[in-house]
């Protein structure tokens, strides 16, 4: 029976697999993504868990798998769009935004300016300065973004962008392209008005590794279906496994 | 389970919204005053799969398990620029600045950028979609008139120039907040902001220009990449679903 339980935590770990490389695949043009490493685990035993917000063991075998995600750092391009509102970081470094739920930190720079000047993300939270205020800008107004982030309109300087590096230890993905983390670095990136930070999903390795994952599951419920073969054949023998 | 199929529907969906926006920018890659369709992607919400922490028998995972559903559409607003062209009509106005003009529509006033007007049988000003020009300007027909760069329109009367009307424009805060009613007509939303009604060249809306017209702010090569990209984007998102599609099909071949 034991290999009954190992072929299905390989098989719920492939599929936690998949599901990470089709939501990394799904985001190859989401601006500012990050994409999500997956990580198997030996798991010396209790191997086929139910998830949620209280695990529980369903089945114990010998030895398993389990499946852990982590956020990749790796750089992303620089893409040039034709709209002023768009920022994008040269180098590592995001920007800081205050969500409904809190401070949150975004490399998605598809910034507008809503009807009361401020400056705001493609989902509405605010882009903060380093006044720790949104950044309010005058309305009908272009504005420049230097590579430090002082923001200018006119010869006027309105604020300077709140940005940072934060550490990859630690960092965690809210989902909506924001992250959190418990640590931050000096910023040394550079900032770039007119354009936008492309996703860091590199599409042909992932690719390969969705491929991957499928015949390895494949292969288990394969391994799955040879057990259970040979279990029946025991029983005719009367031999117990 | 968590749904690959689901993830790769998101993302067809997305690419797909993406897909008819570039569609649209091309196909009015001409259209006077028409502002593109900048669409904007970023990652739905994550679902915590495991938390990092979890004790499992002793044993303690640190790295927890974070899923996101996919991509989805977040932003898709029109984008004006200020480009103009010349036309050979005199009723013609572009707008060298950032205002709109107002017309009044059946469902009330509705601003556009496209300045295609024309001279009606009652002699006034209308869009070809016979939407009437805000506030009203009455040209008698067959007289000779101008638009002066700051909307004061004047005939040439019997007793010399004879003012009948003055063009307005609206500035609005934020236009990329303009909800599209079609027909290049778009109206007031809660992130558009209030507009101002000025006299042209007041408030940043930028004079007029007589036999002229806006240009379409649609950039065709840029349309034609984001164009390709997306469609390359489409078609991983199809890949996703036949994949999922053959694991799904190997569970149900399990014997046991």
């Amino acid at each position: 029976m034991d290999a009954l339980y190992i072929a299905a935590s390989g098989m719920i770990g492939q599929n936690q697999n998949l599901g990470l490389i089709a939501g990394n695949l799904s985001n190859s043009r989401s601006p500012g993504y990050l994409q999500e490493t997956g990580t198997f685990l030996a798991f010396p035993n209790g191997s086929v868990v139910e998830n949620g917000a209280n695990p529980k063991v369903l089945g114990k075998s010998s030895s398993g798998v389990a499946f852990t995600s982590g956020v990749d750092m790796a750089g992303s391009g620089v893409a040039s769009t034709s709209n002023a509102n768009d920022l994008a970081i040269l180098g590592h470094g995001f920007f800081v935004v205050r969500t409904a739920k809190g401070l949150a930190y975004t490399r998605d720079g598809q910034f507008s300016v809503d009807a009361h000047g401020n400056l705001v993300t493609s989902q509405g939270d605010f882009v903060l300065g380093t006044n720790g205020k949104p950044i309010s800008l005058k309305l009908g107004q272009s504005f420049t973004v230097g590579p430090t982030g002082v923001v200018t309109q006119g010869n006027q300087t309105v604020g300077t962008l709140a940005l940072t590096n934060l550490s990859p230890r630690g960092l965690t993905s809210l989902g909506n392209d924001l992250y959190t983390s418990p640590a931050r670095l000096p910023f040394t990136g550079q900032v770039v008005q007119s354009s936008l930070n492309s996703s860091n999903v590199n599409l042909s390795h992932e690719m390969v590794q969705m491929i991957d994952a499928q015949s390895r599951y494949q292969s288990l419920t394969t391994m799955v279906n040879e057990e259970s073969r040979r279990l029946s054949t025991a029983a005719t023998l009367g031999v117990l496994a | 389970m968590f749904s690959v199929l689901g993830i790769g529907s998101n993302g067809l969906t997305a690419q797909s919204d993406v897909l008819n926006a570039v569609a649209a920018n091309i196909a009015n890659a001409n259209t006077p005053g028409y502002g593109r369709r900048e669409t904007a992607l970023a990652s739905t919400g994550n679902t915590v799969v495991r938390p990092s922490g979890a004790k499992l028998l002793g044993q303690t995972l640190t790295a927890g398990l974070t899923l996101n559903a996919g991509a989805a559409l977040v932003g898709n607003s029109p984008t004006f620029t200020n480009g103009i062209q010349p036309t050979n009509t005199e009723s013609n106005l572009a707008i060298q600045g950032d205002g709109f003009f107002m017309v009044s529509t059946p469902n009330g006033i509705a601003f556009t950028r496209a300045g295609s007007f024309e001279i009606d049988s009652g002699g006034e000003l209308v869009l070809p979609s016979g939407a009437k020009l805000y506030p009203p300007v009455t040209i008698p027909q067959g007289v000779q008139f101008s638009i002066a760069a700051n909307g004061v329109v004047t005939i040439k009367g019997s007793n010399g120039p004879q003012v009948v009307g003055q063009v307005k424009l609206a500035s609005i805060p934020n236009p990329a907040g303009l909800t599209a009613q079609g027909n290049n007509l778009y109206t007031l939303s809660a992130n558009s902001g209030k507009p101002t009604v000025v006299k042209p060249g007041q408030g940043g809306t930028g004079t007029l220009a007589s036999s002229a017209v806006n240009q379409s702010s649609t950039n065709l090569a840029q349309s034609l990449v984001n164009l390709v990209q997306a469609e390359t984007a489409y078609n991983v998102n199809v890949k996703v679903i036949s994949v999922d599609q053959q694991v799904i099909q190997s569970t149900t071949n399990l014997k046991v």
